[in-house]
């Protein structure tokens, strides 16, 4: 295949890793959206010819049994997640190693140091330690494009699936990047192989052996490797260090010698102790928990670390600085003169304008219903104003959290699981199923906006659209709810208040599992949905600001309009409002109408 | 008289999802990028997106390690919106300088305060020496599409980061679609052009005088049918274990008075408190 190459591209890190492997050749692509991991995918479908295979897969679980799937059949291949999403694919990943590859398979797993857009801050180095395979830590986008490439080339050589891991400034950033030349790796056909692919006990003992075998290779392999760069420079003070942390160092400390770690797992014990013998001070900068401190501890050196660096949240070079301050090696800098400038404004994340999800959220908390949430956008329902979520603790886990809340005997008020027709799929199906088998009495609303939208609106299964924009097949939520056994299974229009109330009242007194299907596209994603906009008449408004407690971001304050008795008349702000009409159903005085034309 | 090109700098352009940050940020590295400058660029994807604050930085030179600016460093801020601007000022260097949207975009968290009605925003004039204020908006409607406002201020910007003006237009082209470009290019040259600081006019941040009011209920009308509990927009009624109405936290009532409109038993009386009530209330807390 012939991509033209040589010409200086300013890539995103996510652009980068689909570049890298559509250039490695990869044949499948396959992931499950997630910040910071989302635009690989996207960017795949994007710059991808028809012949290779792009998706999204239901759940990070089944996109790693895609892609071993795709590799034993000979394909080279791609799987993309975040974090979090790698636990819910441990699974097939711990066991990966042992049954090896066919074609290349390269896990791209993506961090979130500081929690941007994530529930936890997990160091996914462990996970691929844990599994024992080649592990890179890219820390701009070239490396990112290089060490994509050298991870294909490396799972072939080593019969394994590789790890590369980024965090979320590398995933994030743009940065220059020079490809190679694409090459086109040789046809491999699917072997029968059970000895090697049936991970039964007896095979299992086998892959074992040659997990161990192949692990003392790589730590030979590793040490050569050129990913593993040592510069030289003055040797008061050694930092070993990867990925975003290498160029925090380089910044605030230019003179110092650096061992620069590419690949950090295995990791280069004979270079890391040639090093540590070079330099006065050896030093660790490296984000999140002590992953290559502990390990250069092991070695009995004698190295500095997280006693001057944060382990909690993303570093900057602030926090770089500020540490080799407090050890000693920079000066103490002089503080910069206190300013009066005004204060930063609090701009949290909130739901859309128009977002469905909001009336759900409003019954729910009108029922003081005790609600069980997940991961989305519909997370925000915790905030104010609607803070109508109780709990959220991981993808999907809502239903089941709702069936222990019930089996504890949880009964003053309804119990309702809050959950997206996207995570229902992800994760949510198995726990309804385990609701109605252990008969609690509980309601689920699903969220259905037929969108992954936090992530930036990936279509779902229930979209009827694949990434690439084809029509297929389309899930009916409510029928795969009513086949596992829940009753009622009712569908509701969001933007009509009183249905919802009148539907969420309903399921919630009802025995058994119910489930209420909210049903309305998201407003922001794949399209903008604007409807006709509506106006406060300010004549009518006495600013009771009732209409506030939507959370819209379109209705505020009017601030250029005099105050009814000492309380700011709401005003309705034309270029967000998308015409969902939820305010204006609920005005007590009525003064919310469609805005007159012209 | 043409500024000189730069040969290392960063710039932050900073505003709310949906206005255009990251496709601005694009294009000053684009430039940087063409006149042979190592580039990196920092962007902000995800739950901010929502509605949050959203930023790139650029930074470019012969080499570039490091994607994001420090403390004290920062030497141009792109404000599309007048706050998100003023929120980098403590990052600027000595000689940095701001180029801030008037247009404000009043977050729903600065309006929470609803009985003295504060609003927690920078409503008040604030002029500085490195702020300049451009009222990109109307720049941008005078350009023909008022979603080049972002476009403005690249053209505020290109007259003290001294590219040459074709290198800008060139960029500009490579990134914006097609059918908004004359639009874009006229938006451009307006902010070129563009010479006299505008901050937004200061607004009144909260009505003159406060008013306390005193929640009654006649407890022998009330039947618990809970429709004030419903209604209230500050939640402050709830029913007892009677199923009796009772205010939780009456210091939120802002006296709307829609409970003591809809109650069918006419047993909800709003008082307002007299200044002589005040008085008393202040002298006993």
């Amino acid at each position: 295949m012939a991509t033209e190459v040589s010409t200086q591209q300013l890539l995103l890190g996510n652009e980068a890793v689909a570049l890298g492997a559509l250039h490695a050749g990869v044949r499948v692509a396959t992931g499950y959206p997630g910040t910071p991991s989302t635009e690989i995918i996207e960017h795949m479908a994007r710059i991808a010819p028809e012949s290779v295979q792009v998706q999204w897969a239901t759940n990070e679980k089944v996109a790693l049994d895609e892609g071993i799937g795709a590799s034993l059949a000979g394909a080279r291949v791609l799987v993309t997640m975040k974090h979090v999403g790698l636990n819910v694919a441990m699974d097939a990943w711990m066991t990966s190693p042992l049954v090896g590859v066919n074609g290349g398979l390269v896990l791209l797993c993506a961090d979130d140091p500081g929690m941007h857009s994530s529930q936890n801050e997990q160091d996914s180095r462990y996970l691929g330690k844990f599994a024992g395979v080649p592990m890179f830590e890219p820390s701009d986008s070239q490396e990112i494009y290089d060490f994509m490439r050298e991870a294909y080339r490396v799972s072939e050589q080593f019969d394994t699936p590789c790890l590369v891991r980024t965090t979320t400034r590398v995933s994030h950033s743009r940065s220059r990047v020079l490809p190679s030349a694409a090459e086109a790796p040789g046809e491999r056909s699917f072997e029968r192989n059970p000895a090697k692919y049936v991970m039964l006990p007896v095979y299992a003992r086998m892959g074992r052996e040659r997990l161990l075998e192949r692990l003392g290779r790589l730590a030979a392999w590793c040490e050569q490797h050129p990913f593993t760069r040592e510069e030289m420079r003055d040797t008061a003070v050694g930092v070993i260090t990867s990925s975003i942390s290498y160029q925090h160092v380089r910044e605030v400390l230019p003179d110092a010698s650096v061992l620069k770690l590419g690949i950090t797992h295995p990791l280069p014990k004979e270079r890391i102790r040639a090093f540590a013998g070079k330099v006065d001070r050896l030093f660790v900068v490296e984000e999140t928990d002590p992953y290559l401190e502990d390990a250069v501890k092991a070695l009995g050196l004698a190295v500095e670390g997280k006693t001057f660096f944060p382990q909690a949240g993303e570093l900057t070079p602030e926090l770089v600085r500020k540490g080799f301050i407090a050890a000693g090696v920079l000066a103490p800098q002089q503080a910069p003169a206190a300013q009066d400038w005004p204060a930063a404004v609090a701009r949290p994340p909130v739901l859309c304008p128009g977002c469905p999800h909001v009336t759900p959220f409003m019954v729910l908390r009108e029922l003081e219903a005790y609600v069980s949430g997940d991961i989305g956008c519909y997370t925000l329902g915790a905030s104010e104003p609607l803070r109508a979520m109780d709990t959220c603790v991981s993808m999907g886990s809502s239903i089941g959290m709702a069936v222990g809340m019930w089996k504890a005997g949880l009964k003053q008020h309804p119990i309702v699981a809050a959950i997206g027709d996207s995570t229902f799929l992800h994760g949510g199906v198995p726990a309804l199923a385990d609701a109605v088998w252990n008969q609690a009495d509980l309601t689920v609303v699903i969220l259905d906006n037929g969108v992954a939208a936090m992530t930036g609106g990936q279509p779902t299964v229930e979209f009827g659209a694949n990434v690439r924009g084809t029509e297929t097949a389309r899930i009916d939520l409510a029928g795969v709810c009513r086949a596992l056994g829940a009753d009622p299974v009712v569908a509701v229009d969001p933007y009509d208040v009183g249905a919802v109330h009148r539907t969420l009242l309903a399921a919630t007194r009802s025995r058994g599992v119910s489930v209420v299907i909210t049903s309305r596209p998201c407003v922001q994603a794949p399209d903008k949905l604007v409807g006709r906009r509506y106006e406060i008449d300010p004549g009518r408004c006495v600013g009771c600001q009732l209409c506030m407690n939507t959370g819209c971001p379109a209705l505020g304050w009017d601030l250029e309009a005099e105050p009814y008795e000492n309380r700011h008349r709401v005003r309705i702000d034309p270029d967000q409002c998308t015409g969902c009409t939820v305010c204006a159903q609920i005005c007590p005085h009525l003064a919310i109408a469609p805005a007159s034309r012209g | 008289m043409q500024a000189k090109v730069p040969q290392q700098g960063n710039v932050v352009i900073a505003g709310v999802g949906g206005q255009g940050v990251v496709l601005a940020g694009n294009i000053i590295a684009d430039l940087c990028l063409s006149h042979g400058l190592d580039v990196k660029k920092a962007e902000v994807h995800g739950m901010s997106q929502r509605g949050g604050s959203v930023s790139a930085q650029v930074r470019f030179g012969p080499e570039v390690h490091n994607v994001v600016i420090e403390q004290g460093s920062l030497q141009y801020v792109l404000g599309f919106e007048w706050a998100e601007a003023l929120r980098w000022l403590p990052l600027l260097a000595p000689d940095g300088l701001v180029f801030a949207s008037s247009e404000r975009i009043l977050p729903p968290a600065a309006q929470r305060d609803r009985v003295a009605g504060g609003v927690n925003y920078p409503l008040a004039a604030f002029e500085h020496p490195r702020v300049r204020a451009v009222d990109a908006e109307s720049l941008a409607k005078e350009a023909g599409n008022v979603k080049t406002a972002g476009v403005v201020l690249l053209g505020a910007l290109s007259t003290e980061l001294g590219f040459p003006v074709a290198a800008w237009r060139d960029a500009l082209g490579r990134w914006v679609p097609k059918k908004a470009l004359e639009a874009n290019l006229r938006a451009f040259e307006l902010g070129r052009a563009w010479q006299d600081t505008a901050p937004p006019k200061p607004l009144h941040s909260s009505p003159t005088q406060q008013a306390r009011f005193r929640l009654q209920l006649e407890e022998a009308w009330c039947k618990g049918c809970s429709i004030c509990v419903d209604v209230c927009p500050e939640r402050i009624w709830q029913l007892d274990a009677l199923e009796i109405a009772r205010p939780t936290a009456p210091e939120r009532c802002t006296g709307c008075r829609i409970c003591e409109k809809l109650c069918p038993d006419f047993a909800i009386d709003v008082v307002r408190e007299q200044e002589s009530d005040l008085l008393h209330l202040a002298g006993g807390a």
